[in-house]
Protein backbone atom coordinates (compact mmCIF):
# COMPACT_ATOMS: atom_id res chain seq x y z
CA UNK A 1 0.00 0.00 0.00
CA UNK A 2 2.82 2.36 0.90
CA UNK A 3 4.54 1.74 -2.43
CA UNK A 4 1.30 2.40 -4.38
CA UNK A 5 0.71 5.68 -2.56
CA UNK A 6 4.30 6.78 -3.18
CA UNK A 7 4.02 5.88 -6.85
CA UNK A 8 0.74 7.79 -7.12
CA UNK A 9 2.25 10.87 -5.50
CA UNK A 10 5.28 10.75 -7.78
CA UNK A 11 3.05 10.52 -10.86
CA UNK A 12 0.95 13.46 -9.69
CA UNK A 13 4.08 15.53 -9.02
CA UNK A 14 5.40 14.73 -12.50
CA UNK A 15 2.08 15.71 -14.01
CA UNK A 16 1.99 19.03 -12.15
CA UNK A 17 5.64 19.73 -12.89
CA UNK A 18 5.15 19.21 -16.61
CA UNK A 19 2.00 21.29 -16.50
CA UNK A 20 3.73 24.15 -14.77
CA UNK A 21 6.96 24.01 -16.76
CA UNK A 22 7.57 27.10 -18.83
CA UNK A 23 10.28 28.01 -21.22
CA UNK A 24 13.03 30.20 -19.94
CA UNK A 25 12.08 33.88 -20.26
CA UNK A 26 15.56 34.92 -21.40
CA UNK A 27 17.24 33.03 -24.20
CA UNK A 28 20.76 33.64 -25.39
CA UNK A 29 22.47 32.17 -28.39
CA UNK A 30 24.96 33.10 -31.08
CA UNK A 31 24.42 33.29 -34.79
CA UNK A 32 27.16 33.27 -37.36
CA UNK A 33 27.96 36.59 -38.90
CA UNK A 34 26.88 36.66 -42.51
CA UNK A 35 26.99 39.40 -45.13
CA UNK A 36 23.72 40.98 -44.11
CA UNK A 37 21.33 40.34 -41.25
CA UNK A 38 18.71 42.67 -42.62
CA UNK A 39 18.16 41.02 -45.92
CA UNK A 40 19.12 37.65 -47.18
CA UNK A 41 19.19 39.06 -50.64
CA UNK A 42 22.77 38.07 -51.37
CA UNK A 43 22.59 35.75 -54.28
CA UNK A 44 21.32 37.40 -57.43
CA UNK A 45 21.64 41.03 -56.34
CA UNK A 46 24.39 43.25 -57.71
CA UNK A 47 27.35 43.68 -55.35
CA UNK A 48 28.71 47.00 -54.19
CA UNK A 49 32.22 47.72 -55.29
CA UNK A 50 34.65 50.54 -54.57
CA UNK A 51 38.22 51.75 -54.82
CA UNK A 52 40.01 52.19 -51.54
CA UNK A 53 43.46 53.70 -50.93
CA UNK A 54 46.24 51.14 -50.55
CA UNK A 55 46.84 51.86 -46.90
CA UNK A 56 43.23 51.12 -45.96
CA UNK A 57 43.17 47.60 -44.52
CA UNK A 58 39.91 45.80 -45.18
CA UNK A 59 38.51 43.68 -42.34
CA UNK A 60 36.10 40.74 -42.56
CA UNK A 61 32.46 41.79 -43.02
CA UNK A 62 30.14 41.38 -40.06
CA UNK A 63 26.41 40.91 -39.91
CA UNK A 64 25.52 44.61 -39.81
CA UNK A 65 28.45 45.77 -41.94
CA UNK A 66 29.02 45.12 -45.58
CA UNK A 67 32.69 46.01 -45.14
CA UNK A 68 35.04 47.60 -42.64
CA UNK A 69 38.43 49.21 -42.95
CA UNK A 70 41.20 50.05 -40.50
CA UNK A 71 42.89 53.29 -41.55
CA UNK A 72 46.16 54.44 -40.05
CA UNK A 73 46.76 58.13 -39.49
CA UNK A 74 49.98 60.16 -39.28
CA UNK A 75 49.95 60.14 -35.50
CA UNK A 76 49.61 56.35 -35.32
CA UNK A 77 45.88 56.18 -34.56
CA UNK A 78 43.67 53.60 -36.23
CA UNK A 79 40.35 54.87 -37.56
CA UNK A 80 37.50 52.44 -38.16
CA UNK A 81 35.43 52.98 -41.34
CA UNK A 82 32.23 51.00 -41.85
CA UNK A 83 29.96 50.43 -44.82
CA UNK A 84 26.45 49.25 -44.05
CA UNK A 85 23.29 48.94 -46.10
CA UNK A 86 19.69 48.84 -44.96
CA UNK A 87 16.49 48.37 -46.94
CA UNK A 88 14.39 51.43 -47.72
CA UNK A 89 15.32 54.83 -46.35
CA UNK A 90 16.42 53.24 -43.06
CA UNK A 91 14.80 55.93 -40.96
CA UNK A 92 15.89 58.90 -43.04
CA UNK A 93 18.61 61.51 -42.72
CA UNK A 94 17.37 63.34 -39.64
CA UNK A 95 17.04 60.23 -37.49
CA UNK A 96 20.40 58.81 -38.48
CA UNK A 97 22.37 62.03 -38.24
CA UNK A 98 20.90 62.80 -34.81
CA UNK A 99 21.79 59.32 -33.67
CA UNK A 100 25.38 59.97 -34.66
CA UNK A 101 25.26 63.37 -32.96
CA UNK A 102 24.18 61.70 -29.74
CA UNK A 103 27.09 59.27 -30.01
CA UNK A 104 29.55 62.17 -29.73
CA UNK A 105 27.49 64.08 -27.15
CA UNK A 106 26.01 66.65 -29.48
CA UNK A 107 22.44 67.88 -29.19
CA UNK A 108 20.05 66.86 -31.99
CA UNK A 109 19.27 69.28 -34.79
CA UNK A 110 16.30 69.58 -37.09
CA UNK A 111 16.50 68.43 -40.70
CA UNK A 112 16.87 71.93 -42.17
CA UNK A 113 19.96 72.72 -40.14
CA UNK A 114 21.39 69.27 -40.82
CA UNK A 115 20.99 69.68 -44.58
CA UNK A 116 22.36 73.24 -44.56
CA UNK A 117 25.58 71.97 -43.04
CA UNK A 118 25.78 68.88 -45.26
CA UNK A 119 28.01 68.53 -48.29
CA UNK A 120 26.11 67.47 -51.41
CA UNK A 121 27.95 65.14 -53.77
CA UNK A 122 27.17 62.93 -56.73
CA UNK A 123 28.51 59.64 -58.00
CA UNK A 124 27.52 56.68 -60.15
CA UNK A 125 24.87 55.89 -57.56
CA UNK A 126 23.35 59.36 -57.78
CA UNK A 127 23.28 62.28 -55.40
CA UNK A 128 24.15 61.88 -51.76
CA UNK A 129 25.21 63.85 -48.69
CA UNK A 130 28.32 63.85 -46.54
CA UNK A 131 27.89 64.94 -42.93
CA UNK A 132 30.71 66.21 -40.79
CA UNK A 133 29.92 66.21 -37.08
CA UNK A 134 32.39 67.67 -34.59
CA UNK A 135 32.36 68.03 -30.84
CA UNK A 136 35.17 70.49 -30.02
CA UNK A 137 34.79 69.94 -26.29
CA UNK A 138 35.54 66.23 -26.16
CA UNK A 139 37.43 66.15 -29.49
CA UNK A 140 35.16 63.57 -31.05
CA UNK A 141 34.02 63.66 -34.64
CA UNK A 142 32.11 61.62 -37.18
CA UNK A 143 32.26 61.90 -40.95
CA UNK A 144 29.51 59.95 -42.66
CA UNK A 145 27.85 59.63 -46.04
CA UNK A 146 24.25 58.61 -46.65
CA UNK A 147 23.78 57.31 -50.20
CA UNK A 148 20.23 56.41 -51.22
CA UNK A 149 19.85 53.81 -53.93
CA UNK A 150 16.71 54.70 -55.87
CA UNK A 151 14.51 52.57 -58.08
CA UNK A 152 14.54 52.94 -61.88
CA UNK A 153 12.09 55.81 -61.95
CA UNK A 154 13.77 57.58 -59.02
CA UNK A 155 10.57 57.49 -57.01
CA UNK A 156 11.44 55.39 -54.00
CA UNK A 157 14.49 54.37 -52.04
CA UNK A 158 15.23 50.68 -52.40
CA UNK A 159 18.22 50.69 -50.13
CA UNK A 160 20.40 53.15 -48.22
CA UNK A 161 24.18 52.89 -47.97
CA UNK A 162 25.94 54.34 -44.93
CA UNK A 163 29.65 55.00 -44.88
CA UNK A 164 30.94 56.24 -41.57
CA UNK A 165 34.11 56.81 -39.67
CA UNK A 166 34.68 58.27 -36.25
CA UNK A 167 37.65 59.48 -34.30
CA UNK A 168 39.29 62.72 -33.21
CA UNK A 169 38.71 65.96 -35.14
CA UNK A 170 42.28 66.13 -36.34
CA UNK A 171 42.48 62.50 -37.54
CA UNK A 172 39.24 62.73 -39.48
CA UNK A 173 40.26 66.01 -41.15
CA UNK A 174 43.39 64.22 -42.32
CA UNK A 175 41.30 61.46 -43.92
CA UNK A 176 38.43 63.55 -45.20
CA UNK A 177 39.67 63.88 -48.76
CA UNK A 178 40.28 60.12 -49.06
CA UNK A 179 36.81 59.55 -47.60
CA UNK A 180 35.24 61.76 -50.26
CA UNK A 181 37.06 59.95 -53.07
CA UNK A 182 36.12 56.58 -51.61
CA UNK A 183 32.42 57.52 -51.52
CA UNK A 184 32.55 58.70 -55.13
CA UNK A 185 34.04 55.38 -56.21
CA UNK A 186 31.20 53.22 -54.88
CA UNK A 187 29.14 51.54 -57.57
CA UNK A 188 27.12 48.41 -58.28
CA UNK A 189 28.89 45.58 -59.99
CA UNK A 190 26.95 42.60 -61.42
CA UNK B 1 -10.05 12.42 10.82
CA UNK B 2 -7.38 10.36 9.17
CA UNK B 3 -7.75 9.03 5.68
CA UNK B 4 -5.89 6.03 4.41
CA UNK B 5 -4.64 5.78 0.85
CA UNK B 6 -7.66 3.85 -0.43
CA UNK B 7 -10.06 6.41 0.95
CA UNK B 8 -8.14 9.24 -0.69
CA UNK B 9 -8.15 7.38 -3.99
CA UNK B 10 -11.87 6.75 -3.65
CA UNK B 11 -12.51 10.48 -3.24
CA UNK B 12 -10.21 11.58 -6.04
CA UNK B 13 -11.37 8.93 -8.51
CA UNK B 14 -15.06 9.59 -7.93
CA UNK B 15 -16.85 9.35 -11.31
CA UNK B 16 -18.84 12.49 -10.40
CA UNK B 17 -15.63 14.52 -10.67
CA UNK B 18 -15.19 13.20 -14.19
CA UNK B 19 -18.77 14.07 -15.13
CA UNK B 20 -18.63 17.60 -13.68
CA UNK B 21 -15.27 18.39 -15.28
CA UNK B 22 -16.48 17.17 -18.67
CA UNK B 23 -19.65 19.27 -18.38
CA UNK B 24 -17.60 22.31 -17.33
CA UNK B 25 -15.27 21.80 -20.31
CA UNK B 26 -18.30 21.78 -22.60
CA UNK B 27 -19.43 25.08 -21.04
CA UNK B 28 -15.96 26.57 -21.60
CA UNK B 29 -15.92 25.42 -25.21
CA UNK B 30 -19.35 26.98 -25.82
CA UNK B 31 -18.57 30.30 -24.14
CA UNK B 32 -15.09 30.49 -25.65
CA UNK B 33 -16.41 29.82 -29.14
CA UNK B 34 -19.06 32.52 -28.84
CA UNK B 35 -16.66 35.12 -27.44
CA UNK B 36 -14.02 34.27 -30.03
CA UNK B 37 -16.16 36.19 -32.55
CA UNK B 38 -15.52 39.40 -30.62
CA UNK B 39 -12.03 39.02 -29.19
CA UNK B 40 -10.37 36.69 -31.68
CA UNK B 41 -9.12 33.12 -31.48
CA UNK B 42 -5.87 33.72 -29.63
CA UNK B 43 -7.43 35.88 -26.92
CA UNK B 44 -10.32 33.42 -26.42
CA UNK B 45 -7.86 30.53 -26.18
CA UNK B 46 -5.80 32.33 -23.55
CA UNK B 47 -8.84 33.44 -21.57
CA UNK B 48 -10.81 30.19 -21.46
CA UNK B 49 -8.53 27.27 -22.25
CA UNK B 50 -5.00 28.17 -21.21
CA UNK B 51 -5.96 29.87 -17.97
CA UNK B 52 -6.13 28.52 -14.43
CA UNK B 53 -8.83 30.90 -13.18
CA UNK B 54 -11.48 32.81 -15.12
CA UNK B 55 -12.95 35.82 -13.37
CA UNK B 56 -16.67 36.22 -13.84
CA UNK B 57 -17.01 39.66 -12.31
CA UNK B 58 -15.53 38.99 -8.83
CA UNK B 59 -16.21 35.26 -8.87
CA UNK B 60 -13.27 32.98 -9.65
CA UNK B 61 -14.15 30.02 -11.87
CA UNK B 62 -11.85 27.21 -12.97
CA UNK B 63 -10.19 27.81 -16.32
CA UNK B 64 -9.42 25.17 -18.93
CA UNK B 65 -5.96 24.42 -17.59
CA UNK B 66 -7.17 23.80 -14.03
CA UNK B 67 -10.13 21.75 -15.25
CA UNK B 68 -7.94 19.52 -17.40
CA UNK B 69 -5.52 19.06 -14.50
CA UNK B 70 -8.34 17.92 -12.21
CA UNK B 71 -9.61 15.61 -14.94
CA UNK B 72 -6.14 14.14 -15.41
CA UNK B 73 -5.72 13.49 -11.69
CA UNK B 74 -9.16 11.89 -11.61
CA UNK B 75 -8.25 9.54 -14.45
CA UNK B 76 -4.81 8.77 -12.99
CA UNK B 77 -6.28 7.85 -9.66
CA UNK B 78 -8.58 5.30 -11.33
CA UNK B 79 -5.63 2.96 -11.76
CA UNK B 80 -4.98 2.90 -8.01
CA UNK B 81 -8.45 1.79 -7.03
CA UNK B 82 -8.48 -1.52 -5.20
CA UNK B 83 -9.45 -4.59 -7.26
CA UNK B 84 -9.40 -2.64 -10.52
CA UNK B 85 -6.76 -4.79 -12.14
CA UNK B 86 -8.78 -7.86 -13.08
CA UNK B 87 -9.62 -9.39 -16.44
CA UNK B 88 -13.33 -8.47 -16.26
CA UNK B 89 -12.43 -4.77 -16.29
CA UNK B 90 -9.68 -4.99 -18.89
CA UNK B 91 -11.67 -3.11 -21.52
CA UNK B 92 -12.48 -0.28 -19.09
CA UNK B 93 -8.83 -0.02 -18.11
CA UNK B 94 -7.77 0.22 -21.73
CA UNK B 95 -10.34 2.95 -22.42
CA UNK B 96 -9.02 4.89 -19.44
CA UNK B 97 -5.46 4.47 -20.70
CA UNK B 98 -6.56 5.83 -24.08
CA UNK B 99 -8.20 8.84 -22.44
CA UNK B 100 -5.08 9.51 -20.40
CA UNK B 101 -2.91 9.31 -23.49
CA UNK B 102 -5.17 11.93 -25.10
CA UNK B 103 -4.75 14.23 -22.09
CA UNK B 104 -1.00 13.65 -21.98
CA UNK B 105 -0.82 14.49 -25.69
CA UNK B 106 -2.75 17.71 -25.16
CA UNK B 107 -0.42 18.61 -22.29
CA UNK B 108 2.64 17.98 -24.44
CA UNK B 109 1.13 20.09 -27.22
CA UNK B 110 0.26 23.01 -24.96
CA UNK B 111 3.66 23.07 -23.24
CA UNK B 112 6.10 22.14 -25.99
CA UNK B 113 4.54 22.95 -29.32
CA UNK B 114 5.62 25.93 -31.40
CA UNK B 115 4.05 27.46 -34.45
CA UNK B 116 4.82 30.37 -36.66
CA UNK B 117 5.48 31.31 -40.22
CA UNK B 118 8.45 31.64 -42.52
CA UNK B 119 8.36 34.28 -45.22
CA UNK B 120 10.96 33.60 -47.86
CA UNK B 121 11.54 35.68 -50.97
CA UNK B 122 12.41 33.86 -54.21
CA UNK B 123 16.11 32.92 -54.36
CA UNK B 124 16.59 33.75 -50.70
CA UNK B 125 16.80 31.48 -47.71
CA UNK B 126 15.80 31.43 -44.09
CA UNK B 127 16.35 29.23 -41.05
CA UNK B 128 13.86 30.61 -38.56
CA UNK B 129 10.14 31.05 -38.09
CA UNK B 130 8.27 34.00 -36.59
CA UNK B 131 5.70 33.39 -33.90
CA UNK B 132 2.14 34.36 -34.84
CA UNK B 133 1.41 35.65 -31.38
CA UNK B 134 4.41 36.37 -29.21
CA UNK B 135 7.02 39.11 -29.33
CA UNK B 136 10.50 39.36 -27.93
CA UNK B 137 12.77 42.25 -27.08
CA UNK B 138 16.07 41.46 -28.71
CA UNK B 139 19.49 42.86 -28.06
CA UNK B 140 22.18 42.04 -30.60
CA UNK B 141 25.71 42.20 -29.27
CA UNK B 142 27.36 43.03 -32.58
CA UNK B 143 31.03 43.50 -31.84
CA UNK B 144 32.12 41.36 -28.91
CA UNK B 145 32.65 38.18 -30.91
CA UNK B 146 34.58 38.14 -34.15
CA UNK B 147 32.66 35.44 -36.00
CA UNK B 148 29.25 35.63 -34.43
CA UNK B 149 26.60 37.90 -32.98
CA UNK B 150 25.31 37.23 -29.51
CA UNK B 151 21.51 37.37 -29.50
CA UNK B 152 19.77 38.04 -26.18
CA UNK B 153 15.99 37.65 -26.28
CA UNK B 154 13.63 38.72 -23.53
CA UNK B 155 10.25 37.00 -23.64
CA UNK B 156 7.08 39.06 -23.85
CA UNK B 157 6.12 37.74 -20.40
CA UNK B 158 8.76 40.09 -18.96
CA UNK B 159 7.21 43.21 -20.46
CA UNK B 160 5.39 44.44 -17.39
CA UNK B 161 5.79 48.08 -16.38
CA UNK B 162 8.89 48.87 -14.32
CA UNK B 163 10.37 45.46 -15.13
CA UNK B 164 14.15 45.55 -15.49
CA UNK B 165 15.68 43.48 -18.25
CA UNK B 166 19.32 42.68 -17.72
CA UNK B 167 21.90 40.15 -18.74
CA UNK B 168 25.34 39.61 -17.26
CA UNK B 169 27.21 40.24 -20.53
CA UNK B 170 25.57 43.61 -21.20
CA UNK B 171 26.91 46.92 -19.82
CA UNK B 172 23.38 48.32 -19.57
CA UNK B 173 19.93 47.48 -18.34
CA UNK B 174 16.56 48.02 -19.94
CA UNK B 175 13.64 49.24 -17.85
CA UNK B 176 10.25 48.72 -19.42
CA UNK B 177 8.13 51.84 -19.13
CA UNK B 178 5.15 50.75 -21.21
CA UNK B 179 4.34 47.86 -23.50
CA UNK B 180 1.31 47.85 -25.77
CA UNK B 181 0.06 44.77 -27.60
CA UNK B 182 -1.35 47.18 -30.18
CA UNK B 183 -0.14 50.72 -30.53
CA UNK B 184 -0.12 53.80 -32.70
CA UNK B 185 2.56 56.40 -33.07
CA UNK B 186 1.68 60.08 -32.74
CA UNK B 187 3.51 63.40 -32.33
CA UNK B 188 4.85 63.88 -28.81
CA UNK B 189 2.57 65.97 -26.62
CA UNK B 190 4.34 65.86 -23.28
CA UNK B 191 7.90 65.67 -21.96
CA UNK B 192 7.29 63.99 -18.61
CA UNK B 193 10.17 61.60 -19.07
CA UNK B 194 13.64 62.91 -19.82
CA UNK B 195 15.99 62.58 -21.50
CA UNK B 196 14.21 61.39 -24.63
CA UNK B 197 16.26 59.66 -27.30
CA UNK B 198 15.80 58.62 -30.92
CA UNK B 199 12.23 58.60 -32.16
CA UNK B 200 10.98 59.33 -28.66
CA UNK B 201 12.12 62.92 -29.02
CA UNK B 202 9.43 63.65 -31.58
CA UNK B 203 6.97 60.81 -31.20
CA UNK B 204 5.15 58.91 -28.52
CA UNK B 205 3.35 55.59 -28.46
CA UNK B 206 -0.29 55.35 -27.53
CA UNK B 207 -2.26 52.24 -26.80
CA UNK B 208 -4.80 50.93 -29.32
CA UNK B 209 -7.44 48.32 -28.63
CA UNK B 210 -6.07 44.93 -29.73
CA UNK B 211 -7.31 43.59 -33.04
CA UNK B 212 -9.02 40.22 -33.20
CA UNK B 213 -6.33 38.84 -35.48
CA UNK B 214 -3.02 38.92 -33.64
CA UNK B 215 -1.02 39.58 -36.78
CA UNK B 216 -2.87 42.87 -37.26
CA UNK B 217 -1.57 44.23 -33.98
CA UNK B 218 1.43 46.54 -34.11
CA UNK B 219 3.09 46.17 -30.72
CA UNK B 220 5.02 49.05 -29.25
CA UNK B 221 7.37 49.50 -26.34
CA UNK B 222 8.75 52.42 -24.41
CA UNK B 223 11.89 51.63 -22.45
CA UNK B 224 14.68 53.28 -20.57
CA UNK B 225 18.35 52.46 -20.98
CA UNK B 226 20.32 52.56 -17.73
CA UNK B 227 24.08 52.50 -18.02
CA UNK B 228 27.20 54.37 -17.03
CA UNK B 229 27.19 56.27 -20.31
CA UNK B 230 24.97 59.32 -19.88
CA UNK B 231 24.91 59.98 -23.62
CA UNK B 232 23.06 56.71 -24.12
CA UNK B 233 20.81 56.77 -21.04
CA UNK B 234 17.28 57.90 -21.63
CA UNK B 235 13.87 56.91 -22.90
CA UNK B 236 13.37 55.24 -26.26
CA UNK B 237 10.41 53.95 -28.17
CA UNK B 238 10.18 51.16 -30.67
CA UNK B 239 7.26 49.98 -32.73
CA UNK B 240 7.11 46.54 -34.28
CA UNK B 241 7.22 47.53 -37.92
CA UNK B 242 10.03 50.04 -37.57
CA UNK B 243 12.64 49.52 -40.27
CA UNK B 244 15.81 49.96 -38.29
CA UNK B 245 16.78 48.73 -34.88
CA UNK B 246 17.98 51.25 -32.35
CA UNK B 247 21.77 51.02 -32.35
CA UNK B 248 23.69 52.26 -29.31
CA UNK B 249 27.40 52.39 -28.66
CA UNK B 250 28.85 51.83 -25.20
CA UNK B 251 32.58 51.41 -24.64
CA UNK B 252 33.08 51.29 -28.44
CA UNK B 253 30.81 48.26 -28.70
CA UNK B 254 27.66 48.40 -30.77
CA UNK B 255 24.35 46.96 -29.65
CA UNK B 256 21.16 46.78 -31.70
CA UNK B 257 17.84 46.86 -29.86
CA UNK B 258 14.54 45.89 -31.40
CA UNK B 259 11.12 44.45 -30.77
CA UNK B 260 10.23 41.63 -33.12
CA UNK B 261 8.02 38.56 -33.43
CA UNK B 262 9.57 35.80 -31.33
CA UNK B 263 11.85 33.69 -33.45
CA UNK B 264 12.49 29.98 -33.32
CA UNK B 265 15.55 28.86 -35.20
CA UNK B 266 15.21 25.60 -37.07
CA UNK B 267 17.94 22.94 -37.37
CA UNK B 268 17.92 23.40 -41.17
CA UNK B 269 17.55 26.13 -43.79
CA UNK B 270 14.99 26.53 -46.51
CA UNK B 271 15.86 28.24 -49.78
CA UNK B 272 12.99 29.20 -52.05
CA UNK B 273 13.92 28.23 -55.59
CA UNK B 274 10.59 29.00 -57.26
CA UNK B 275 7.10 29.94 -56.22
CA UNK B 276 4.20 28.98 -58.48
CA UNK B 277 0.58 30.01 -58.27
CA UNK B 278 -2.41 28.99 -60.30
CA UNK B 279 -5.36 31.38 -60.46
CA UNK B 280 -9.00 30.51 -60.93
CA UNK B 281 -9.71 31.18 -64.60
CA UNK B 282 -10.69 34.77 -65.27
CA UNK B 283 -10.07 35.90 -61.67
CA UNK B 284 -7.29 37.16 -59.43
CA UNK B 285 -8.11 34.56 -56.82
CA UNK B 286 -5.38 32.00 -56.26
CA UNK B 287 -6.51 28.42 -56.84
CA UNK B 288 -3.36 26.74 -55.65
CA UNK B 289 0.22 27.61 -54.92
CA UNK B 290 3.38 25.65 -54.39
CA UNK B 291 6.95 26.31 -53.37
CA UNK B 292 9.91 24.53 -54.85
CA UNK B 293 12.54 24.67 -52.14
CA UNK B 294 15.96 23.41 -51.27
CA UNK B 295 16.18 21.93 -47.81
CA UNK B 296 19.73 22.71 -46.69
CA UNK B 297 21.36 20.97 -43.77
CA UNK B 298 25.06 21.24 -43.09
CA UNK B 299 26.71 20.69 -46.46
CA UNK B 300 23.87 18.90 -48.23
CA UNK B 301 20.68 20.06 -49.84
CA UNK B 302 17.74 18.41 -51.55
CA UNK B 303 14.97 19.71 -53.75
CA UNK B 304 11.43 19.40 -52.37
CA UNK B 305 8.04 20.64 -53.53
CA UNK B 306 5.69 21.98 -50.85
CA UNK B 307 2.11 22.25 -52.06
CA UNK B 308 -1.26 22.94 -50.51
CA UNK B 309 -2.28 19.64 -48.85
CA UNK B 310 1.25 18.27 -49.26
CA UNK B 311 3.34 19.69 -46.42
CA UNK B 312 6.98 18.93 -45.69
CA UNK B 313 7.59 16.95 -42.51
CA UNK B 314 11.16 16.97 -41.28
CA UNK B 315 12.84 16.66 -37.88
CA UNK B 316 9.61 17.11 -35.96
CA UNK B 317 8.61 20.21 -37.97
CA UNK B 318 5.74 20.36 -40.45
CA UNK B 319 5.87 23.11 -43.07
CA UNK B 320 2.60 23.93 -44.81
CA UNK B 321 2.10 26.10 -47.88
CA UNK B 322 -0.05 28.79 -46.27
CA UNK B 323 0.03 31.88 -48.44
CA UNK B 324 2.20 34.15 -50.55
CA UNK B 325 3.11 37.81 -50.92
CA UNK B 326 4.01 40.01 -53.85
CA UNK B 327 6.62 42.64 -53.14
CA UNK B 328 6.63 46.13 -54.58
CA UNK B 329 9.60 45.31 -56.79
CA UNK B 330 7.74 42.42 -58.41
CA UNK B 331 9.40 39.59 -56.52
CA UNK B 332 7.25 36.91 -54.94
CA UNK B 333 7.57 35.45 -51.49
CA UNK B 334 6.16 32.27 -50.08
CA UNK B 335 4.57 32.12 -46.65
CA UNK B 336 5.01 28.75 -44.98
CA UNK B 337 3.16 27.93 -41.78
CA UNK B 338 5.49 25.95 -39.53
CA UNK B 339 4.38 23.75 -36.67
CA UNK B 340 6.43 21.75 -34.22
CA UNK B 341 4.11 19.52 -32.26
CA UNK B 342 5.46 16.49 -30.46
CA UNK B 343 1.95 15.56 -29.41
CA UNK B 344 0.39 15.39 -32.86
CA UNK B 345 0.13 11.59 -32.97
CA UNK B 346 -1.40 11.23 -29.51
CA UNK B 347 -5.05 11.80 -30.57
CA UNK B 348 -4.75 9.04 -33.20
CA UNK B 349 -3.09 6.62 -30.80
CA UNK B 350 -5.59 7.35 -28.01
CA UNK B 351 -8.58 6.96 -30.35
CA UNK B 352 -7.34 3.55 -31.49
CA UNK B 353 -6.68 2.45 -27.91
CA UNK B 354 -10.10 3.62 -26.73
CA UNK B 355 -11.82 1.78 -29.60
CA UNK B 356 -9.90 -1.37 -28.69
CA UNK B 357 -10.94 -0.93 -25.06
CA UNK B 358 -14.61 -0.49 -25.91
CA UNK B 359 -14.60 -3.54 -28.21
CA UNK B 360 -12.77 -5.62 -25.65
CA UNK B 361 -15.21 -4.71 -22.89
CA UNK B 362 -18.12 -5.61 -25.15
CA UNK B 363 -16.54 -8.98 -25.89
CA UNK B 364 -15.95 -9.62 -22.16
CA UNK B 365 -19.55 -8.71 -21.34
CA UNK B 366 -21.21 -10.77 -24.12
CA UNK B 367 -21.18 -14.19 -22.30
CA UNK B 368 -22.81 -12.59 -19.26
CA UNK B 369 -25.44 -10.89 -21.35
CA UNK B 370 -26.13 -14.13 -23.27
CA UNK B 371 -26.81 -16.00 -20.02
CA UNK B 372 -29.45 -13.44 -19.13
Amino acid sequence: MKSYSSLFLYLILILLHVGCKTESDITVYKIKKSRSVNTQNNNKKAKLNWTAPNHWIQKAPTDFRLASFNISTNNGSIIDLSITTFPGDAGGIEQNVNRWRRQINLEPENINIILQAAQKESSMLGEYFIFELKNEINDQAIIAAIIPYLDNIQSSVLETIFIKMNGSNKNLQELKYEFELFCKSIHWQQ
Amino acid sequence: MKYNFNQIIKIISNPKIFVFTIIWLMVLVFVGTVEQKDIGLFAAQNKYFSSTIIWFYAIPLPGGLLTMTVLSINLFSFFFKPNIWNKNKLGVLIVHIGALILLIGSGITSVFSKEGNMIIIENEQSNYMHSFYYKEFTILNLDEYQDSIEVINFNEKLFSNEQILSYSNLPFQIKIEKYFINSKISPRENDDLLPLRGDAIKFELKEKFPEKEMNENISGIMYQIISEDESVNGYYIYQLEQKMPEVITINNMNYALLLRPARTYLPFEIKLEDFQKTMHPGTNIAKSFSSEIFLIEKETSRRILIEMNAPLRYKGYTLYQASFAELQDGREATVLAVVQNYGRLFPYISSIIMCIGVLLQMIIRIPGLMKK
